[in-house]
């Protein structure tokens, strides 16, 4: 089924469109985002049944930009009514505009070039095959409960197992004099977690699916219960690690983390604009292992960060960052390329209409390589096998590596030895690592379960991963 | 809010809170010296949680779901989105509990600096306040963001209260960046509930010194075991740990079994004894609970638990709201004493501890060894330890720092913590 229009935007559209028009008799350029998202989450556990919108991704409200004197300016509302008009018109002209002066008197204003626009009009949906609105609370939460049931009935030790699921509606329109664009996207995710205990200690596994469709995705992720349960219990006789570099293989859900902590925001090229990113200086130059290619695709993959035009208007784009090895392109926002004299590669993104758009990654992965899992362990005489990331964080302008991992297995002469240590902080220089990487496997997974910061704040949703990875890795 | 009622009403809803949230904003977005991007905003929310009861067999049952309402929603749609929730809520099923019933007041507004200022001129003051400190030639700001914040709060209850306030804020994170003799950069953030310009500016001084040694930090610690020692925002981090721990939440789910008198730091204390308190971070909570400092740990026993309207209930105690900030006594040792033959890790890639394992961490991006042979500079690397295993060995210094969320000693020691680095 294709996702259906929102009924709020179609009816605004008409105002949109008078106020880009009041806007461009004032200003060189001027544009609407509208977005009408409506989100749900729902949740079991030992601490209660949860259903209901999740505040943090329903909005429904316009950003309006305009471009004067050589800078943009943004304003963020909610209300809009042919009487409103020329109070919004008024606000940017009186209050907004001038904010400009708010600043020292050794503060410049950044001159940028405004991005011609291509004209462009669309209507695009994606499809689904189970809405969840169409299945119903109860049925849904029936499904997490069954699920929460089996997981806790499998081991001792299991304090709580707690599973949810979240669904995100985007309906989003932009106008500007040369666009006029509408999509409507349905994502879905479903999550399991196991918490164990021994005494005072307690230890967490995790697992989780995302989709571009509907609650199809919790019985995809409805088969990972025995092994989050088994996990979190031998989790419990986990030792810390000897800190030092490490023989690893990497699931792809922690090549994902790699991919997208240790080099996806080091190409975000509004961090080359500021001279926060090593990666500036190194296109055309030797990144990675030959064997690495690497993509951010808001286009060709089916996930969470999936769309047809971003939130600046510029189409989605596939864009291939590293090419065997080679550092070939950045991404970009419609403001950074203005900077940097490059073409949008449609990667503006916001966390709502009331934020401003920056640099963001969509759907981000390695390509797949050619060796098996079998034979990757199999190569590794003395290593580990780092599984479930946990957290990350970026350090563009000096390439260096923070990642969480809950594991890691011991490796021996070939084969898992069993021993398992936790939890794991992988550190170290990012070139050195992907450098490093000599075995990949075939087969690319991504997972958009979590959501990326930029810094502290800002979430959106994303996916990345990737094969299994064979690498050396600074572990501590 | 009357159309929201009237929704309420005419579904014959009779248990429901209503939180309308009304925020305008300025906010400047600089790099280097220039100015790359303004902003503002006017946005009303009003997120409607609805109560449904019911018996499932011989259980009273208590169902809750939440609807957000824009403006510009007809009346057909608010009533739609409130008999969606209220749908759900009959899914959403939890033991039966009572809802906060309070009393009605006037809007509450604390007086600040901010008073008779409009948003343009506070963002004029602090972008001021940022810049002041950018005056040295081998450090200087890469960039900035400054967002204030004017917010509106009220709450309606169909347990017969009505209250609110009003507040305003500034929030901001920059990044400063030293060229020689490598070029590197740090990332700070800050935030401030009254016109602390002078504060902040303090800090920009500080932040452009950390950058210039780190830029003169070419090497990581020897991995092995050491005395380390956290400052500021760590600190914060490493504490929010009893905060959790606390919670009548996770505590009614049984992930704890903490309750008051429980020695929530171990029973075996060799080092300070901690003395917390619970500050709130708003006159009322996400629920209208009406918010007070609430004694947590003394000498390392729980003094209270806190949490939402439903999990005090399941505990039985009276609703607390849920506390995100905390002050904290304590505090022996000069902070120049406690460092000696310490890893003094300054900033993280990021700082993260689990409250749920106790594990802390994180990779270092500028930390010094104040060794016998004097105080090294180092960077990368990482500390991986447990707070469970340390708790009962810690040392506050007598400094004290304050952030929107903290306010006690500037550090803590921390004995014998496992070190990655060459």
């Amino acid at each position: 089924m294709k996702l259906s229009s929102s009924t709020f935007l179609t009816e605004k559209k008409p105002l949109l469109k008078q106020l880009v028009a009041e806007l461009d008799r004032r200003f060189e350029y001027s544009s609407v985002l509208a977005a009408d998202n409506r989100a749900y989450r729902y949740g079991v556990s030992r601490q209660g049944v949860t259903a209901g919108s999740d505040p943090m991704f329903s909005e429904r409200g316009f950003v309006a930009r305009v471009y004067t004197a050589g800078s943009y300016a943004e304003y963020s509302f909610n209300a809009i009514s042919e009487e409103e008009i020329p109070c919004i018109v008024s606000k940017i002209e009186e209050s907004l505009v001038p904010l400009k002066d708010s600043v020292p008197e050794s503060v410049s204003v950044f001159l940028r070039a405004r991005t011609e626009e291509e004209p462009a009009s669309f209507v695009k949906s994606t499809e689904y095959e189970i809405h969840p609105k169409d299945l119903g609370d109860a049925e849904v939460l029936k499904k997490l409960g069954a699920i929460r049931e089996k997981g806790l009935s499998l081991k001792e030790g299991i304090v709580d197992v707690m599973v949810n699921s979240s669904w995100q509606e985007i309906h989003k329109v932009f106008i500007s004099g040369k666009k006029d664009l509408e999509q409507n996207i349905l994502w879905a995710s479903a999550s399991i977690a196991a918490l164990a205990t021994a005494g005072r200690d307690l230890k967490t596994s995790h697992s989780g699916h995302s989709i571009l469709g509907g609650i199809e995705v919790i019985d995809m992720v409805a088969d990972k219960i025995g092994e989050v349960v088994d996990t979190a219990v031998e989790l419990l006789q986990s030792e810390p690690l000897v800190p030092g570099e490490y023989e690893c293989i990497c699931t792809p859900s922690v090549t994902g983390m790699i991919v997208h902590e240790a080099f996806g925001h080091g190409v975000e090229m509004d961090m080359f604009v500021k001279d926060r990113a090593l990666a500036k200086s190194f296109v055309g130059q030797q990144v990675a292992s030959p064997l690495v290619s690497m993509h951010d695709t808001s286009c060709n993959a089916r996930n969470t960060a999936t769309y047809f035009f971003d939130d600046e208007g510029t189409p989605a784009n596939d864009t291939l960052i590293i090419d065997h090895g080679i550092l070939k392109a950045g991404i970009s926002d419609v403001l950074s390329a203005g900077a940097l004299g490059t073409v949008p590669t449609g990667n503006g993104r916001r966390e709502s209409f009331e934020r401003k758009a920056y640099t963001r990654m969509t759907n981000t992965y390695f390509e797949g390589g050619t060796d098996s899992v079998e034979d990757m362990i199999a190569s590794v005489k003395d290593g580990l096998l780092l599984d479930q990331p946990s957290s990350g964080m970026e350090d563009p302008k000096n390439w260096g590596i923070q990642c969480m991992v809950s594991f890691a297995r011991e490796i021996k002469d070939g084969k898992l030895t069993g021993k398992i240590f936790s939890p794991i902080v992988l550190t170290g220089y990012v070139p050195d690592l992907l450098k490093s990487i000599s075995m990949m496997s075939p087969v690319v997974e991504l997972e958009g379960g979590g959501m990326c910061g930029k810094g502290w704040k800002e979430w959106v949703k994303v996916s990345d991963g990737g094969p299994y990875i064979k690498a050396r890795i600074r572990l501590g | 809010m009357e159309n929201i009622i009237n929704a309420l009403k005419k579904l014959e809803i009779a248990h429901y809170t209503i939180r309308e949230v009304k925020e305008s904003s300025a906010e400047l977005f600089f790099i280097k010296k220039q100015l790359d991007m303004r902003r503002m905003k006017d946005v009303t929310k009003d997120y409607v949680t609805v109560y449904r009861d019911f018996e499932a067999g011989e259980m009273k049952m208590r169902g809750s779901s939440l609807a957000l309402i824009s403006p510009g929603m007809t009346d057909a749609e608010i009533e739609e989105a409130v008999a969606a929730a209220y749908e759900a809520a009959l899914s959403a099923g939890n033991p039966y509990y009572e809802l906060y019933a309070g009393e009605t007041e006037e809007i509450r507004e604390e007086a600040s600096g901010f008073s008779g200022k409009s948003l343009s001129e506070i963002a004029a003051c602090f972008s001021d306040a940022i810049f002041a400190a950018d005056t040295r030639t081998d450090a200087f700001l890469n960039s900035a963001e400054l967002f204030v914040t004017e917010t509106e709060v009220r709450f309606c209850s169909s347990e017969g209260f009505s209250n609110g306030y009003r507040k305003c804020g500034v929030k901001g994170e920059y990044v400063v960046q030293c060229k020689e003799p490598q070029d590197v950069e740090q990332f700070f953030q800050f935030e401030y509930k009254d016109m602390d310009t002078a504060a902040l500016t303090e800090k920009v001084k500080g932040s452009l010194s950390a950058v210039y040694d780190r830029a003169r930090a070419a090497k990581s610690p020897k991995a092995g075991t050491y005395d380390i020692v956290l400052s500021g925002t760590n600190v914060a981090e490493l504490l929010l740990f009893y905060l959790f721990r606390s919670n009548a939440g996770p505590i009614f789910a049984g992930y704890f079994d903490s309750k008051p008198g429980s020695a929530l730091q171990g029973e075996e204390i060799k080092g300070e004894k901690l003395n917390m308190t619970l500050v709130p971070a708003a006159p009322f909570s996400d629920e209208g609970v009406p918010m007070k400092e609430l004694p947590l740990l003394k000498d390392g026993v729980l003094q209270n638990i806190h949490g939402s309207v439903r999990f005090c209930r399941y505990m039985k105690i009276e609703p607390t709201g849920d506390f995100r900030a905390g002050k904290v006594d304590n505090g022996t040792v000069p902070f120049e004493e406690m460092k000696k033959g310490c890893l003094y890790p300054v900033s993280f890639s990021d700082f993260q501890m689990n409250p749920i394992t106790g594990q802390f961490g994180g990779e270092m991006r500028l930390a010094y060894y104040y060794g016998e042979d004097g105080v090294e500079i180092l960077t990368g690397g990482s500390i991986n330890g447990s707070l469970l295993e340390k708790q009962g060995d810690l040392t506050f210094s007598l400094e004290r720092y304050t952030d929107a969320s903290y306010s006690g000693p500037f550090a803590v020691k921390i004995n014998g913590v496992a070190v990655s680095g060459e």
